[in-house]
């Protein structure tokens, strides 16, 4: 038998077990050995090259190399292709409907998410961040803010007391002193922060509660501008659709001083969301601005009041009872 | 204050539904909400009782047939005065009651009652629920209830700032409703009456002109006590006054109308008409009508018959000198008393009256004088009562009504629109200010005597956009002007660190920061305490998060979740030294972490818990996201902890971390069985950090060379301490060096362990060279060989 003979015996031999190719992997090697190993068919007849004729060896090794490199090629597609049918087969297997794999979430906290908010739409308009202390002297939670000490106002905020003439501050009105001691007018802050009220717990109060207190000071500041500034809060906070109304109210440290409610179409009621008003001119000559040419506004909401009625939470005590059952939620 | 509509009715007309009323006060800035209104009650009507008959099953309950007009039926009913042919108050079944009670078809003690007879608290107009409403007997059967006694009985609850004690009276709150719709307030002005018979004389002896700046005083002789006219019972019970006698309501009836508390004297208790106001001594003692004792100080006021006490001055009269049914002549006491001297004393005493209330906020001081003349003419009127002496007004201290200049400018800039001259000055003319013009646009004001809160031209301001409505003032849409805007939020990076701990499965909590004394104690720190706590379990602030956030874990285990981790970002205080000075206020950072990493699942058999490791991942983790570093750790101790390592980052101690100490989880009282890891991190130290500026830096284009070395070493050593050894050789291609695997067996020895440390090596500036790598590889092996008397496993 000629060589070509021989190399079209092992190319069709090989064709052959191609059409049957094996899944399992020790067979497919043992076909691999067959025909590409080291003792196998294609190497066989590399070995009897040196029986050849030198002027017919070149066009041999050529014949040779090509059977070799196409039984590769073949044999490697077909490996590939057994794969790809194995991968085929195990994707169809894949049962959606199985559950994933569970890794842990987290979540931020409601009062956290509501804070954040609050702070972003005062930010967009031209509001910095200011923050101060939790336990203060009745100076500056008091007094500097026209509270004097012997006056029926003080009862509008239960107050704890610690030694000192200290107090936890009731309102985070108190930075607002704080930072008009510091700085010179313009001045255009909200404070965020924990406030305490000696108040019974229940479903309605707790003995701590955060607020956001914002303090504008400039000259001809209007309480049609303060009005401006609260109806786009208001809006951006609840919907554009949202009814609101501004009311006569007392705050000592604020004249006019105003409660603003919005509506609640459920309730069918108003709700009181938060206070405000133009400071109080006494304020001013407290700290040592000069109220002929300073005025302001301030107002000061309650960040549970507005997540209650935004996530229609009923009961205020579920903000530190931490139940991931309920934080999980946000 | 609760606000008859009826009696409001005598002094101004009111035309709208007690809802539309309310809402008007509350827009004038007295919040108002309805308190009884009948009318759109139900299936409740007049009644007749047909019979009454014993329960057969209970003493106490009797069973009444009632005809509502439409049928007769049986009803069980409780109340001791039910009687035969009275007219009465019947909610039929179905109706349903102020408070949201429905009355059903019920069985009580075995017998069937088709409805209720009402006393007068069901309804909501009084508190009294001593027995059933019995209406007069010409009233006609089956009407519902609301047209025959709202118009007596509808009322409003009013809130009044203390701003405003001129609105705590129905005549006070009728001149505002007058002043808002331009309606006229009746009123028929007091008049003055001539003593009759023998003049007697009072002498009034003001002590303390400070606190009594006013004191006028009458007496009456000739008193019948008895029983109030309808008319005046009936008004103070819709404003929730229970009659007493008349002479007791003819003062709580001036009260409610007109604001002014009044004292009435029994003269029996003041021989000598001595009248005295005085500073109590300290220590002295005085029985109120209440019959309570109290002891006294030198800033309580007293009035005395000369020497002894009579009375707490505009708080509470004293037992002895009390009105009752025996009494003959009265000394009518119409003050005016110090706002501060009262709250001083009523606080000191926790004595809050109808009294106290009215003079701690600013009583008239004119309105002493109607109030005295009011008084003598309805106890002549209705107790036959002869004034027997002069109106003895002793003025010591006249209270200065403040003139003030109103400018149109500065309300202009105040408001922001424009309010036209016109309506400013209608407006101070409804107020009762006296006005002029003085200049164009300037006025001169002088208020009344009943507006103590109004002292200076932003009070009157107030006063004319209060009127004006705010809702008639708009809305500018001007923001702001030029700023410096240099930090616009400190704390912005906060979010930063919480949205990497939600990431990797931490929820956040809120705690409350005041807990007990001794829990507060437990991280070591002294508490600051309050002086005046809710309860002892809430009396201090507390000096770490992790007693809030281990009772989490608790109160989570117990409604079922058992893996957790928790954080919470807050302020802590610490009282490092004496009183407000020595409060140390912290922000800080904790999270603990709780039972199961991994739970098992259909794919895949193992569980994975949390642990010392977790933890220390878990603060690799935040650091490695906000800052793009890694922490290192040295150990340390702490009263928390039972393992515990301090947190370092870029060379600064930032926090603490470990296994929580066991006594403190029981020292808490919580049920939780496995261990809990934590980790506590300064906030402030942490924002510093965040704040500083990131640069990027160069990635390296060259390939890494990876290399494993095995050192069997002794147990006691760390295996960072290898770790520090070879990074402190400094060398430039080492870019990491992590233990991957830690192996003890008896084979290696005696208390030895093998670690495989992976060191990374890559240059900056070339490909490295095995040959390159392995000088280097062979200086680290001596270094460690000779430093840990390691050696190198194969």
């Amino acid at each position: 038998m000629s060589l070509k003979d021989k190399i079209g015996a092992v190319r069709n031999d090989f064709r052959a077990a191609l059409d049957k190719f094996p899944t399992n992997p020790i067979k497919i090697d043992e076909l691999r050995v067959r025909f590409l190993g080291r003792k196998g068919e294609v190497a066989q007849l590399f070995s009897t090259m040196g029986s050849i004729f030198a002027e017919e060896r070149a066009e041999a090794g050529k014949l040779l190399n090509e059977l070799k490199n196409e039984l590769q090629s073949l044999f490697d597609s077909a490996v590939k292709s057994v794969g790809q049918n194995q991968r085929k087969k195990e994707t169809d297997r894949v049962d959606y409907t199985l559950p994933g794999i569970d890794k842990p979430v987290g979540s931020t906290h409601p009062i956290e998410q509501t804070l954040t908010e609050v702070k972003d739409i005062f930010k967009s308009i031209g509001f910095s961040i200011a923050y101060g202390p939790e336990i203060d002297d009745e100076y500056h939670n008091f007094e500097a803010l026209n509270i004097p000490k012997h006056h029926p106002a003080r009862d509008m905020q239960d107050t704890f007391f610690v030694e000192d003439n200290a107090v936890l501050r009731t309102h985070t009105s108190n930075v607002q002193i704080h930072l008009m001691e510091n700085e010179e007018p313009p001045i255009r802050y909200i404070v965020p922060g924990r406030v305490f009220r000696n108040e019974a717990i229940s479903y309605k109060s707790f003995c701590l509660f955060h607020q956001v207190e914002g303090l504008f000071v400039d000259k001809n500041v209007s309480f049609a501008e303060l009005k401006g500034t609260l109806d786009y809060f208001v809006r951006r906070m609840f919907g554009d659709d949202v009814k609101i109304r501004f009311r006569p109210s007392y705050f000592p440290f604020t004249e006019p001083s105003a409660e603003v409610d919005i509506w609640n179409s459920e309730r069918n009621q108003w709700m009181e969301i938060l206070g405000c008003g133009m400071v109080n001119p006494k304020v001013f000559e407290n700290i040592g601005y000069d109220p002929k040419i300073w005025h302001g506004y301030a107002f000061g909401m309650g960040i549970e009041r507005i997540a209650m009625l935004k996530y229609k939470i009923q009961d205020i005590r579920h903000f530190y009872r931490n139940d991931i059952r309920f934080l999980g939620q946000f | 204050m609760r606000l008859s509509i009826n009696w409001l009715q005598q002094y101004v007309d009111i035309k709208e539904s007690p809802q539309d009323l309310a809402d008007m006060l509350t827009m004038l800035g007295f919040e108002a909400e309805i308190a009884t209104d009948l009318s759109n009650l139900k299936n409740i009507v007049t009644a007749k009782v047909e019979s009454v008959e014993k329960h057969p099953n209970a003493d106490k309950l009797t069973i009444c047939k009632v005809d509502d007009g439409k049928e007769t039926v049986s009803v069980v009913c409780g109340a001791p005065n039910v009687m035969a042919g009275q007219k009465v108050v019947f909610a039929k079944v179905g109706a349903i009651l102020p408070g949201d009670f429905e009355i059903k078809k019920a069985k009580i003690r075995g017998e069937v009652s088709y409805g209720m007879i009402c006393a007068e608290d069901e309804l909501g107009i009084s508190e009294n629920h001593e027995g059933i409403m019995v209406l007069p007997e010409n009233t006609k059967i089956g009407l519902p209830i609301g047209d025959i006694l709202n118009e007596k009985y509808a009322a409003l609850e009013l809130d009044i700032t203390p701003n405003r004690p001129d609105a705590l009276s129905h005549y006070g709150i009728a001149r505002e409703i007058a002043l808002k719709t331009n309606r006229k307030l009746k009123f028929s002005k007091v008049k003055e009456i001539k003593p009759v018979g023998t003049i007697e004389k009072v002498t009034v002896d003001i002590s303390d002109p400070d606190g009594c700046p006013r004191y006028i005083a009458g007496v009456v002789d000739n008193i019948e006590i008895g029983a109030s006219p309808t008319w005046m019972k009936e008004l103070l019970e819709s404003a929730g006054q229970r009659s007493i006698n008349n002479v007791v309501d003819i003062s709580n009836f001036v009260l409610l109308e007109m604001g002014h508390p009044t004292h009435i004297f029994d003269i029996a208790q003041i021989p000598t008409n001595t009248i005295g106001v005085r500073q109590a001594t300290k220590g002295e003692k005085f029985v109120t009508l209440d019959e309570e004792e109290h002891i006294l100080d030198t800033y309580h006021l007293l009035i005395t018959d000369g020497e002894k006490p009579i009375a707490l001055a505009g708080i509470m009269g004293g037992l002895g000198s009390a009105v009752n049914e025996n009494t003959k002549k009265v000394l009518i006491e119409s003050a005016y008393f110090d706002p501060i001297t009262i709250r001083k004393g009523s606080k000191s005493l926790g004595m809050l009256t109808e009294s106290s209330r009215r003079f701690e906020r600013g009583a008239d001081s004119e309105g002493a004088v109607t109030a005295f003349w009011r008084i003598v003419s309805l106890l002549k009127e209705y107790a036959n009562g002869k004034l027997v002496s002069e109106m003895i007004d002793t003025y010591p201290k006249k209270i200065k009504i403040p003139k003030i200049q109103l400018r149109k400018s500065e309300l202009d800039i105040v408001v922001g629109c424009d309010i036209p001259n016109k309506f400013i000055e209608k407006a101070l003319t409804g107020l009762n200010i006296e006005w002029k013009n003085i200049n164009d646009g300037v006025w001169e004001c002088k208020p009344p005597s009943f507006r103590p809160d109004l002292e200076r031209e932003i009070d009157l301001i107030e006063e004319i956009i209060r009127v004006y409505g705010y809702d008639n003032v708009p809305v500018s849409s001007r923001y702001g002007s030029l700023f410096n805007y240099s930090n616009p939020d400190p704390k912005t990076n906060i979010s930063k660190i919480i949205s990497t701990l939600t990431g990797i499965g931490f929820h956040q909590c809120y705690n409350n920061s005041l807990l007990s004394k001794e829990d507060a104690k437990l991280s070591g720190e002294n508490s600051v305490k309050t002086i005046n706590p809710l309860s002892e379990k809430l009396s201090d602030l507390r000096t770490s998060l992790l007693p809030g956030l281990l009772t989490n874990i608790d109160f989570n285990i117990k409604n079922g979740n058992k893996n957790l981790q928790l954080f919470e970002i807050g302020q802590i205080h610490l009282q490092k030294g004496k009183g407000f000075k020595g409060i140390v206020e912290k922000s800080q950072l904790t999270g603990v972490v709780y039972g199961l990493s991994d739970k098992a699942s259909i794919h895949k058999k193992e569980t994975t818990e949390q642990s010392f490791f977790a933890l220390k991942g878990y603060v690799n983790d935040l650091f490695e996201s906000t800052l793009n570093t890694n922490a290192e750790y040295t150990e340390t101790n702490h009263i928390e902890y039972e393992k515990c390592f301090t947190i370092i980052v870029n060379g600064k101690d930032i926090g603490i971390g470990g296994i929580i100490d066991r006594t403190l989880i029981n020292k808490l009282n919580l049920d939780i069985e496995n261990n809990v890891f934590g980790f506590e991190i300064d906030i402030d130290i942490l924002l510093k950090l965040l704040a500083e500026p990131v640069f990027y830096k160069q990635i390296l284009k060259y390939p890494t060379v990876e290399r494993d070395l095995n050192f069997v070493i002794d147990e006691s050593i760390k295996a960072g301490e290898i770790v520090d050894k070879i990074l402190s050789m400094k060398i430039s291609q080492l870019k990491s060096i992590t233990p991957t695997n830690l192996f003890r067996h008896a084979s290696l020895g005696e208390n030895k362990k093998s670690i495989v440390y992976n060191l990374i090596f890559q240059d900056d500036t070339k490909t490295l060279e095995d040959k390159d790598v392995n000088s280097i590889i062979d200086g680290i092996i001596s270094i460690v060989k000779v430093n840990y008397n390691a050696k190198l496993r194969a």
